[in-house]
């Protein structure tokens, strides 16, 4: 009896955990955005230049200088953005009204490092055929961009990057239903 | 030369004949003495057009003849011909009229071109009473460049183009002497052969005899009188004498040409488009008179539409099958449940919302978007006991002569939640004023009585506003073609086509077709694509013209300013650019990306912004037919555009996928558009997510290897990106798109026209 109430217990943490998962994922509206300070992972930024483009929180920037880097500056967009840097962070390619020439300015802006983190879209099927959602826009932009993973790779690949990573990518869907799956991504690219 | 009008006439047609005679003789002057001559062949008539054409024969010149008895009507065009003395035998229906200086033109066609055989006439229809000119007819009836004058040398080539014209009586003109010979090979066996078209017999026979070639002439000479009676010796309904006609034309074609000449299809396809289309057999199967023995008559008299294999699939199962299963099933007297209507409680909230125009003009085509929804009763079905049907009726003309009513089925059961979308295409009718258009979904018992209303009716009132006339032409501008000069005029035209490296568009420059990419066929289904709306004093500015086909198009609709705006493919030829990106990839280091196409054609030594190689396809055809097209030379993505001003409708068409941000190109159509934007593009459908608005990013896998391609959307995503652009509504007018298979994607075209 004791075994079978236990068994219960973890089906109903289990089950609420996956109807959770489900209904974030299901719902795109609370799509998981990665915390700012995921994007830097697994990157030297010992004595760099780290430029955080994105809506002004902060975290990025308090992140990179705690990880080293010389110098740590936010800008509010890419064509306001002080000058190149060895390590350029976007978290705003889902509002750019022009995401190739957002892709084609990072490439000149960035020295060494592109990091890209946006909400996306994952269809199912359909992970290489470069997709971009276009979503309603609101008072941020008059459209809003959820890309695949491929999609960001092609832009960053057409902008000029040679190597592009996905460091935070989809997580394990089936392709059973074919529905999109909403989750954060996050892309390191390199010239 | 002189110049004999022949008009044979009948019973009943004595006020159209004064009304024809007073149009010719309004033009006859002195300078017309012994040159042009009126003859009357009378089939027996008793209502006064003995006295009509005796008081006017004392005056002008008029020769009349009647006959004892009725002779028929191809008996009497016949002898109409054969009482004119004249060189030349324009012959005349009595129902129609010519314009004021329709004699002179036809005097100096044959004065100029004495050796042709003949001529086709261009005409305008007009209303029962002649007071409104309606809508034209298909293009099909008339030639393939129908606004240029041309003389056909090849007899066949003549026919083929002219064929259905020359069924139209007062459109025709034929030499006398070729009318005598080709009668005189056998003066039976038109009639035989055509009881009601004999002089379409004639003609063809006098052509295919050499007589001489045929001429065109494309200014509207002729007003026809549409009637709305049919002739009742014809069936007795436009359905039955449309197919009696066409099948003794279609008979008269085969006689003359044979029955597996090139020629004959050509004219059958043309004869398909024109008359007795399917869609007519439907809707007499819809009326109330449908029975079996009326749909096996039907099989019967569309003989000549056995050979299309969308009559078989389409137009009789609905014909034959539904009666010919329900006359078995009483026959074998089993109880077949009665027919009933839904009862109240059952039709549970079914809707019609119907978006059309508010705003006609008298007798034009009006296209209405019906949306069918089921409410929470039952589905809304189309097969027996009781199907349901869509019902379109014009309602309020105040002397009667609208249109008849409609009756469309649905192509499929409508359900709750899967509401149905028709497009029904309708004649507004021909009187100017209000007129209430009522769409309604009519439950029907299977035989063609409607025994219920399903849905409450859609009623609309429509404003039918008179046409603008046009009372004649102007002053004589132009001269008849002359034979030799128009040859030597097209060889040097053609050698000028040929100098030019590549054709984008396939424009026809008047005798010569430019050999572009763009098939003329495949322009033709475009342009169809395109729905585009009436241009005719709009300003219009094209995007992206390079050879002007779609610019030339919209000045020939009437529009009062046509803009043709490009950049890249004027500033260099496509050869040079192909060139140029070939080399530019072949000393590309390993691992670099490919450069911008753009840049590529701006490095190269053959990029001439001022010289503009690439625009010499449009400037010989802007040439050549004397267009007033205004070429603007202007980067469209990144140039200011405010000096061009705003215009009516904007079209930017095959220029969205090849700009790296179509957001912001679509913001700029938007600035430029005062109206409406039709935007067509490459797309794609992707499989398992039809509605999804999405699209693909060609950065490294471009489409056909074309390096300007960059975006492919989906329908829905270019909808949306036109929203988000700032157009206030946007409607797709592509068709049906494809629907591939859930995992894989197929490219398409898509089209939509968005409102400011």
């Amino acid at each position: 009896m004791r075994r079978l109430r236990a068994r219960a217990a973890i089906g109903r943490v289990r089950g609420a955990a996956s109807a959770a998962v489900r209904r974030r994922v299901a719902s795109g509206r609370g799509t998981a955005r990665p915390a700012p300070v995921g994007v830097l992972t697994g990157l030297d930024l010992a004595g760099l230049v780290v430029l955080d483009v994105g809506p002004t929180e902060g975290a990025v920037v308090a992140a990179a200088t705690r990880a080293g880097a010389a110098r740590a500056v936010a800008a509010p967009g890419l064509d306001v953005a002080a000058g190149p840097a060895d390590v350029v962070v976007v978290r705003n390619l889902h509002r750019a009204a022009d995401p190739a020439g957002t892709a084609w300015r990072l490439r000149e802006l960035a020295r060494g490092v592109a990091v890209v983190a946006t909400p996306a879209t994952e269809w199912p099927g359909h992970e290489e055929r470069g997709l971009l959602e276009i979503r309603p826009g609101d008072a941020a932009g008059p459209v809003a961009w959820s890309p695949s993973a491929d999609g960001v790779r092609e832009l960053l690949l057409a902008a000029g990057f040679a190597d592009v990573r996905v460091v935070a990518g989809p997580p394990p869907y089936r392709r059973r239903g074919w529905r999109p799956v909403h989750y954060g991504l996050v892309v390191h690219a390199r010239p | 030369m002189r110049l004999s009008v022949c008009i044979p006439t009948h019973d009943g047609r004595r006020d159209a004949l004064a009304e024809a005679l007073a149009a010719l003789t309004d033009q006859l002057g002195p300078q017309h003495a012994g040159r042009v001559e009126i003859c009357v062949t009378d089939n027996a008539s008793a209502d006064g057009t003995e006295e009509l054409v005796a008081r006017l024969a004392r005056v002008h010149p008029i020769v009349y003849r009647r006959h004892d008895r009725d002779l028929g009507a191809g008996r009497n065009v016949l002898a109409a011909a054969a009482l004119g003395a004249g060189d030349w035998l324009w012959l005349h229906s009595s129902d129609d009229a010519v314009v004021p200086g329709a004699i002179d033109a036809v005097l100096a066609w044959v004065e100029r071109a004495p050796a042709l055989a003949g001529l086709s006439l261009g005409r305008a229809r007009w209303d029962q009473t002649m007071r409104f000119e309606i809508e034209p007819e298909p293009a099909a009836l008339r030639p393939d460049d129908p606004d240029r004058r041309r003389i056909f040398r090849d007899p066949r080539e003549a026919i083929a183009q002219t064929g259905l014209m020359q069924t139209y009586l007062t459109s025709t003109v034929i030499r006398r002497g070729a009318w005598i010979a080709a009668v005189a090979r056998d003066p039976d066996r038109p009639l035989r052969v055509a009881p009601n078209f004999p002089h379409t017999y004639v003609v063809g026979r006098a052509l295919l005899d050499g007589a001489g070639g045929w001429g065109w002439e494309p200014r509207k000479l002729v007003r026809t009188r549409t009637t709305a009676e049919p002739p009742p010796e014809l069936g007795g309904s436009h359905v039955a004498a449309g197919v009696s006609l066409s099948t003794q034309v279609e008979r008269l074609w085969r006689a003359l040409l044979g029955p597996r000449d090139a020629t004959l299809a050509r004219l059958r396809e043309r004869l398909r488009q024109v008359w007795a289309p399917p869609e007519w057999i439907e809707m007499v199967k819809l009326g109330p008179q449908a029975s079996t023995a009326t749909d096996l008559r039907l099989l019967g008299l569309v003989r000549p539409l056995w050979r299309l294999p969308r009559f078989w699939t389409r137009t009789a199962p609905r014909l034959a099958l539904p009666h010919l299963l329900l006359h078995a099933v009483r026959s074998a007297r089993l109880r077949v449940p009665p027919m009933r209507a839904v009862p109240a409680g059952c039709r549970g909230g079914a809707r019609i919302a119907v978006e059309g125009p508010s705003r006609v003009e008298v007798g034009t085509f009006v296209s209405l978007r019906c949306t069918l929804e089921a409410g929470d009763g039952p589905a809304l079905r189309t097969a027996l006991p009781a199907p349901v049907y869509l019902d379109v009726a014009w309602r309020g003309s105040p002397d009667g002569g609208g249109p008849a009513k409609l009756r469309r089925a649905l192509p499929r059961p409508v359900r709750r939640g899967r509401p149905v979308v028709m497009e029904v295409m309708t004649s507004a009718p021909w009187q100017p004023g209000d007129h209430e258009l009522t769409v309604a979904l009519v439950q029907e018992d299977g035989a063609g009585n409607a025994i219920a209303e399903v849905a409450p009716a859609h009623v609309a009132t429509v404003h039918v506003v008179p046409r603008p006339r046009d009372d004649g032409f102007g002053p004589w501008d132009e001269d008849p073609p002359d034979a030799e000069a128009e040859d030597e005029r097209l060889a040097a035209l053609r050698t000028e086509v040929d100098r030019i490296e590549t054709w984008w568009h396939s424009i026809d420059l008047g005798g010569v077709v430019t050999p572009g990419v763009k098939t003329p066929e495949l322009l033709k289904t475009e342009q169809a694509r395109l729905r585009l709306p009436d241009l005719r004093g709009r300003t219009v500015l094209d995007v992206g013209a390079w050879d002007g086909f779609y610019a030339f198009a919209a000045e020939r609709a009437g529009a009062a300013r046509v803009v043709a705006l490009d950049h890249l493919v004027w500033s260099i030829e496509v050869g040079a650019f192909t060139r140029a990106w070939t080399r530019a990839l072949a000393d590309l280091p390993p691992g670099r990306r490919p450069p911008d196409a753009l840049d590529v054609a701006r490095a190269s030594d053959d990029w001439d912004p001022v010289g503009l190689p690439g625009r010499a396809g449009f400037d010989l055809a802007h040439r050549t037919l004397g267009s007033a097209v205004e070429p603007v030379v202007l980067d469209f993505a990144h140039d200011d555009l405010d000096p061009l001003g705003r215009f009516d409708v904007v079209l930017f068409l095959g220029v969205l996928y090849h700009l790296r941000d179509p957001l912001g190109a679509l913001r700029r159509v938007h600035a430029r558009c005062d109206e409406l934007a039709i935007i067509e593009t490459e797309a794609i459908a992707i499989g398992g997510h039809p509605d999804a608005a999405a699209a693909q990013f060609m950065g490294t896998r471009k489409r056909l290897g074309d390096p300007t391609n960059w975006w492919a959307p989906t329908a829905a995503g270019l909808e949306r990106w036109c929203l988000a652009a700032g157009f206030s509504r946007v409607e797709r007018v592509s068709g049906r798109l494809p629907t591939p298979p859930a995992g894989t994607t197929t490219p398409c075209r898509v089209t939509v026209h968005a409102w400011r």
